[in-house]
């Protein structure tokens, strides 16, 4: 939220087209979300309001996504075309999900109407930041790191996993998994997310994750009074 | 004023209540709420030091420790987190030249060449004394505004509180960084994540997928560690490894020199003035005020072109602002019950985990805590003064660890913490969630603070919506020929306008660009 994340410069710049090679992802996006348009009016009746909005949602995605297909437009700001698509996607999902709330009676708001009241103002505002990322120059997006996230976010359901036991049925067996406790989850966590990192030297790491387990057993457990499983329990 | 002077001697009364340790032969009365402050004050300068962790992350990550003490106690001790937080992020603005969060990243332009300088010492000095003079006078402050305005929230009905909360939302637009249209998209996102859950009135699922653990809805704690914290360590690691460099010069002299302080009062009381206003507008107020804060020093100064080479004043100014104005910041949310920031919004939060509602009527209701709290904000900044002068050494020696040994143990403690809030492992799965979505944020440059603020005033908005529109049967109109309400709304539409003129949305991206 600071350094890194210059907001992109805005200059306007003509959509180009035909010079490009097609760009799958920016006809594709769309395309699959005016399909789910689509199925979600489906639960809408279709003279209703929701029903028509999403109607006319799907086919302007469709128009779009087939505009890029067939003229091979360049996007020149992916940032906010995709940034807008998504959002785009969570209000989709947002009706999908909430079909089958109860909508307005008479004057007073039924469980559905915010959710819907809400999801309509996005997919209008994710529609306008989906066109300015085909208006507008942007840099781009610039790779994704790898590392980094996967392990990070390894580190953290390794906690999760580890904190808590929990069963599960395949088939006809009952698959228990034991909790493994404050110890070995923290542990195994600290070590974990320590392969995100390039600089991470072993020897140390393995120490110190020792020392911070040690240290949040005696503050969360013994000083706080945490009801915490400390070791395995089978 | 006898009113006031009564008030503050409560809550006073509260903070130095004395709870008596038998000991067999004698006991020791000790004052628990002081203890308590003393302590916030201290683990939040400890976590906010880490850089990279601001406010938010260090008050979500601190919150289960305040869960096992009684609700006065509570609230007075995460004040103290947050004050501390706020001295530790400027600190290392200070220091090593990476804000701790928004609010010092004006620090960093003359704080860390002074410590180039050599002169981190009165740097750090001049920061605190500043945020302690503008502490003391914005407390009174918040104690002298709080009765009359909770009596003005007394007066507003549904409509009202719905119109003011469009305002607040079309603030923390207009002050985030980037694109207009983004930062209300990311709004509408949090307004929509906020509906998961169990509806108030009918109790129906809604948007659950048929999963238990959604009936709840999402808890906040949740989206605030996983996009402040864990995406911030993904972005952190991203980054090379010298943006994160540590300040090597000595640390020699503590003090002030007669010039330094001389220089420094008139910027101090400028501060305090532009910040205790600035703070107690909703959006994010503390910002803001730092940035006006430094603005304004630099236009006033004798000597502009010393700004940005080291300059005393360039500390002191925004340094009181931030501190001003996140403490007038607590009058909308004591007064009104509406978080004006991600920080008070989670202040909200540890509320409702203790059984406070949040509005006004906790002054009338629960007078001790009100006024304690108040009384505490001037404990709070006292002992940051205290503690944090002498510890300066400490906290250098911390910021020496390197990044790669501290965020697995960020990491490791956000795990703790979130779990230890429901005792539940799927929060720490969504939260995992939210840190990649965060980290998508960050890519697609969405600012992610917006989504937060509408994430907590979601289901607020939509009680008051829906009991506006049933009392107004269903006229929408109601809204706008209500007086006070059509005056916000009107407020709100003129600000965005405003900033989405080209000649001050130019402005607006310079005031951007430097952070």
């Amino acid at each position: 939220m600071s350094e890194g994340t210059r907001p992109a410069r805005r200059q306007r710049k003509r959509l180009t087209t035909g010079h490009h090679t097609l760009d799958l992802w920016a006809a594709g996006s769309p395309i699959v979300l005016a399909a789910f348009a689509f199925i979600t009016a489906w639960h809408f009746d279709t003279l209703s309001s929701i029903g028509i909005f999403l109607r006319v949602l799907g086919f302007a995605l469709a128009l779009l996504g087939l505009v890029i297909l067939g003229l091979r437009v360049h996007v020149p700001n992916h940032r906010d075309y995709y940034g807008g698509l998504a959002l785009m996607g969570l209000a989709l999902l947002a009706f999908w999900a909430g079909a089958d709330l109860a909508a307005m009676r008479g004057n007073s708001f039924g469980a559905g109407t915010a959710p819907r009241l809400f999801a309509s103002g996005l997919a209008i505002v994710a529609s306008l930041i989906t066109v300015s990322g085909l208006v507008t120059q942007g840099e781009p997006i610039g790779g994704y790191a790898v590392r980094g996230p996967l392990f990070v976010t390894l580190a953290i359901l390794s906690f999760a996993f580890f904190i808590r036991g929990f069963s599960f049925q395949v088939g006809e067996t009952l698959v228990r998994v034991p909790a493994f406790g404050l110890i070995i989850a923290s542990f195994v966590t600290f070590v974990i997310s320590a392969v995100a990192s390039k600089e991470t030297r072993w020897i140390e790491s393995l120490i110190m994750a020792a020392a911070l387990t040690a240290f949040c057993v005696i503050l969360f457990v013994y000083l706080l009074g945490l009801p915490f499983q400390l070791w395995p329990r089978f | 004023m006898y009113e006031l002077l009564a008030n503050l001697a409560l809550g006073f009364g509260v903070v130095f209540q004395v709870t008596f340790f038998d000991l067999g032969v004698i006991s020791i009365p000790i004052p628990m709420n002081v203890v308590y402050c003393l302590l916030g004050a201290l683990v939040g300068t400890l976590i906010g030091v880490l850089p990279g962790v601001g406010s938010v992350a260090t008050i979500a990550m601190l919150l289960p420790i305040t869960f096992g003490l009684p609700p006065t106690g509570a609230l007075i001790m995460l004040a103290g987190i947050y004050y501390g937080a706020q001295y530790g992020g400027s600190t290392t603005a200070i220091l090593v030249n990476i804000p701790g969060e928004a609010t010092s990243v004006v620090t960093t332009l003359d704080g860390h060449q002074m410590a180039r300088q050599g002169r981190a010492g009165p740097a750090l000095a001049i920061a605190a004394i500043g945020s302690f003079s503008a502490g003391c006078i914005a407390t009174i402050l918040v104690a002298a505004l709080g009765a009359p305005l909770t009596s003005i929230a007394l007066k507003f009905g549904p409509a009202e509180y719905f119109s003011l909360m469009v305002l607040g939302l079309i603030f923390a637009v207009v002050l985030a960084k980037g694109s207009l249209i983004k930062a209300i998209g990311m709004i509408l996102a949090g307004l929509l994540m906020s509906m998961v859950g169990s509806d108030l009135e009918s109790g129906v699922g809604r948007m659950t997928f048929q999963l238990p653990e959604f009936a709840d809805g999402i808890s906040f704690v949740v989206v605030a560690m996983g996009v402040f914290g864990f995406a911030e360590i993904v972005r952190n690691l991203e980054a090379s490894p010298e943006s994160r460099e540590i300040l090597h010069a000595k640390i020699t002299g503590l003090m002030p020199t007669r010039a330094d302080l001389k220089a420094a009062t008139p910027a101090i009381c400028r501060g305090t003035v532009i910040g205790s206003i600035i703070g107690i507008l909703p959006g994010a107020g503390a910002v803001i005020a730092s940035f006006a804060a430094y603005t304004l020093e630099k236009r006033v100064s004798k000597h502009p072109e010393k700004f940005g080479r080291g300059a005393i004043e360039g500390v002191a100014g925004p340094e009181s602002a931030n501190n001003a104005a996140a403490q007038t910041s607590f009058i909308p949310l004591l007064t009104l019950g509406i978080p004006p920031n991600a920080v008070m919004a989670l202040m909200v939060g540890a509320m409702t985990i203790h059984g406070i509602v949040p509005g006004p009527q906790v002054m009338t209701k629960q007078p001790d805590l009100f006024w304690g709290m108040i009384a505490s904000m001037w404990v709070g900044n006292l002992m940051l003064v205290v503690i944090n002068l002498p510890l300066v050494g400490l906290w250098v020696t911390l910021l020496r660890v390197p990044y790669r040994l501290l965020y697995p143990s960020i990491l490791v403690f956000c795990c703790i913490g979130i779990f230890s809030i429901n005792n539940s492992p799927f929060d720490v799965v969504m939260a995992a969630s939210f840190g990649l979505v965060g980290y998508w944020l960050i890519k697609h440059d969405f600012e992610p603070a917006p989504m937060l603020l509408g994430f907590v005033l979601g289901p607020l908005m939509e009680e008051n919506l829906r009991r506006a529109m049933l009392i107004a049967r269903g006229d929408v109109s109601v809204f706008f020929t209500r007086p006070i309400s059509g005056g916000l709304l009107a407020l709100a539409g003129l600000l965005l306008v405003l900033a989405a003129l080209p000649m001050i949305r130019k402005k607006r991206e310079v005031l951007v660009e430097t952070s």
